[in-house]
């Protein structure tokens, strides 16, 4: 068998939560296994994982299988080139799962499909510095599952930063509460694409969508479309969207107590930023996105 | 006695549109001020204008802040420099926790007053110790700025951040408005606990509630963007009980 630090290869700018070696001291029932640049987690069924489990290589393929009423946490890095990930949830499971991407060019995908009674939480921190292109496909298939994801995406200078999401309602009784956000500065440009679809026997459905997006500056631009497609009759839908400039109003009131614009603007756009990072389950790679996540506004505030 | 404001002759517009009319007010250190008038006499444009609002011009007139040009001073010049302005309706400001904001604010202030930073620690003292000016719950102030706090909590909060930045001048727009009776008494009392004899205070009111709480030295009526009579707190007491339809009549 391989070892556990081969299996997962852990840069220094990433620590395994609950240990140095992280993998060896896992609760049984919990597999990660390795080959060819493609990563498979298996939960067992029953088994619950209490600690985050922080994937720090970036593997092209991942496939993840939660097993009946089992759960577990789930940290990515999304770095260079093409990742292709499936998440399987069975009855009852859960699974939370946060990602940070970086790199300059990056694309990835994401398919999740919820048995009944199922939960999945996807987390995402977009902080690459080039493009990116990312998509996520989720699938509720059993009865009373439910899938809440919250992204941002930052399109600093010269960057272009793409975001599609698609949820499929096809049996009765699930919910879906989609939040993605956007800042673009400079010639920045980013585009979220949304979209829920609720089948005709999909029956009281909750299903929310939601985009806000902040725009910096005269050449920065957003696209924005999320879109709602229901053909069942008694459901509770609803999506929006807005694209703004920071709010004034915040602007005057921090300046009234003190801060300079450039510190206003910063706390506020620190505060967009964070509501998504706050999300990230685990406590020590929440800091460092943030500390990221600082870095990268401060260029964007440079760029506007 | 020190002179803090000395305002003379002051217009402002809003869109072209003239508001202020040629305001003379003057403040000392250790008075409380009292403006009161009608809606739409411009009593919040005056508050909004001494804190430098890009929403106004102003386009005739001096205001002097402790021998200072204010008229040349951005907001936050001003702020740093001791102006506070409670505002009528605090901006909620999502995903910013109240002691991030307090901390940086705090710092630009004893910056300015030449005092060194304070510790994390020392921070966190001094935030225990202001919010019980107005018993404020301590839960608030790891919360975001104003988001999701009833009026009375967004109010408190105002006076919070007032106790923390320790104001020359402290102009308090509306603070009493859509507040219930214990809420306005916290807030007043307070108000009257950050009182000394090098601040003032300048109360922006539609009622003579609050003056029963905030003992005014001095009540100004604004009428139509000018000062139409002056007075002490027995003036509020008047207007209370006959309107303002005597002094108005009188004006024109």
């Amino acid at each position: 068998m391989e070892r556990a630090s081969e299996l997962i290869r852990i840069p220094d700018a990433v620590l395994v939560a609950g240990g140095e070696s992280g993998l060896g001291r896992r609760a049984s029932g919990v597999e990660l296994r390795a080959t060819d640049g493609c990563l498979s987690v298996t939960v067992s069924d029953a088994v619950v994982e209490a600690e985050p489990i922080v994937i720090a290589a970036g593997y092209g393929r991942v496939e993840v299988s939660v097993g009946k009423g089992a759960a577990v946490s789930l940290c990515f890095a999304t770095e260079e080139g093409e990742t292709h990930r499936t998440f399987a949830v069975g009855e009852h499971g859960s699974l939370r799962v946060a990602e940070v991407v970086t790199g300059r060019s990056v694309r990835a995908d994401h398919e999740t499909r919820l048995a009944a009674g199922a939960r999945a939480e996807l987390v995402t921190v977009e902080l690459s510095d080039g493009e990116a292109s990312l998509a996520y496909d989720t699938l509720l298939e059993g009865r009373g599952a439910e899938a809440v994801q919250a992204a941002i995406f930052m399109a600093g200078d010269g960057e272009r930063k793409a975001v599609k999401v698609r949820v499929e309602h096809r049996v009765p009784e699930c919910r879906s509460d989609v939040s993605v956000k956007g800042v673009a500065s400079g010639t920045g440009f980013g585009s979220f694409d949304g979209m829920v679809y609720v089948a005709q026997d999909a029956q009281h459905t909750e299903a929310y969508q939601q985009s806000r997006n902040l725009v910096m500056g005269g050449r920065a631009r957003i696209l924005t479309s999320p879109q709602l497609e229901i053909y069942a009759d008694d459901v509770k839908c609803s999506h929006g969207a807005t694209v703004g400039q920071m709010n004034d109003e915040a602007v005057y009131y921090m300046r009234q107590r003190g801060l300079s614009e450039a510190e206003a603007k910063r706390l506020q756009l620190t505060g967009f930023v964070n509501e998504v990072v706050a999300r990230i389950p685990e406590g020590a790679l929440a800091e460092r996105v943030l500390e990221a996540a600082a870095e990268k506004i401060v260029r964007l505030q440079q760029a506007e | 006695m020190k002179n803090i404001l000395t305002v003379k002759g002051l217009h402002a517009t809003i869109d072209g549109k003239e508001i202020l009319r040629g305001i003379d007010f003057s403040v000392n250190a250790g008075e409380v001020h009292a403006i009161m008038g009608p809606n739409g006499s411009g009593k919040s444009t005056f508050a909004s204008v001494i804190a430098g609002s890009p929403r106004f011009e102003v386009t005739a007139g001096e205001v002097i802040y402790n021998g200072q040009n204010l008229l040349e001073m951005n907001i936050e010049e001003r702020a740093r420099a001791g102006i506070f302005l409670g505002f009528q309706y605090p901006v909620e400001i999502p995903g910013v926790s109240m002691a991030n904001f307090m901390k940086l604010a705090v710092a630009r202030r004893r910056e300015y007053l030449g005092q060194p930073p304070l510790s994390s620690g020392e921070f966190l003292k001094l935030m225990r110790e202001k919010g019980k000016v107005v018993e404020l719950d301590s839960k608030l102030t790891g919360r975001a700025v104003n988001e999701g706090f009833s009026g009375g909590e967004k109010k408190k909060n105002e006076i919070f951040q007032m106790a923390l930045l320790e104001p020359e001048l402290a102009i308090l727009d509306e603070t009493d408005s859509g507040l219930d009776i214990d809420a306005l008494r916290i807030v007043a009392t307070g108000v009257n606990k950050l009182r000394t004899p090098d601040n003032a205070t300048v109360v922006i009111t539609h009622y003579q509630r609050l003056l029963d709480y905030i003992v005014p030295d001095f009540v100004h009526v604004l009428y139509k963007g000018q000062i139409i009579m002056s007075g002490t707190k027995e003036l509020a007491l008047k207007l209370e009980h006959e309107g303002y339809d005597w002094l108005i009549n009188q004006y024109k």
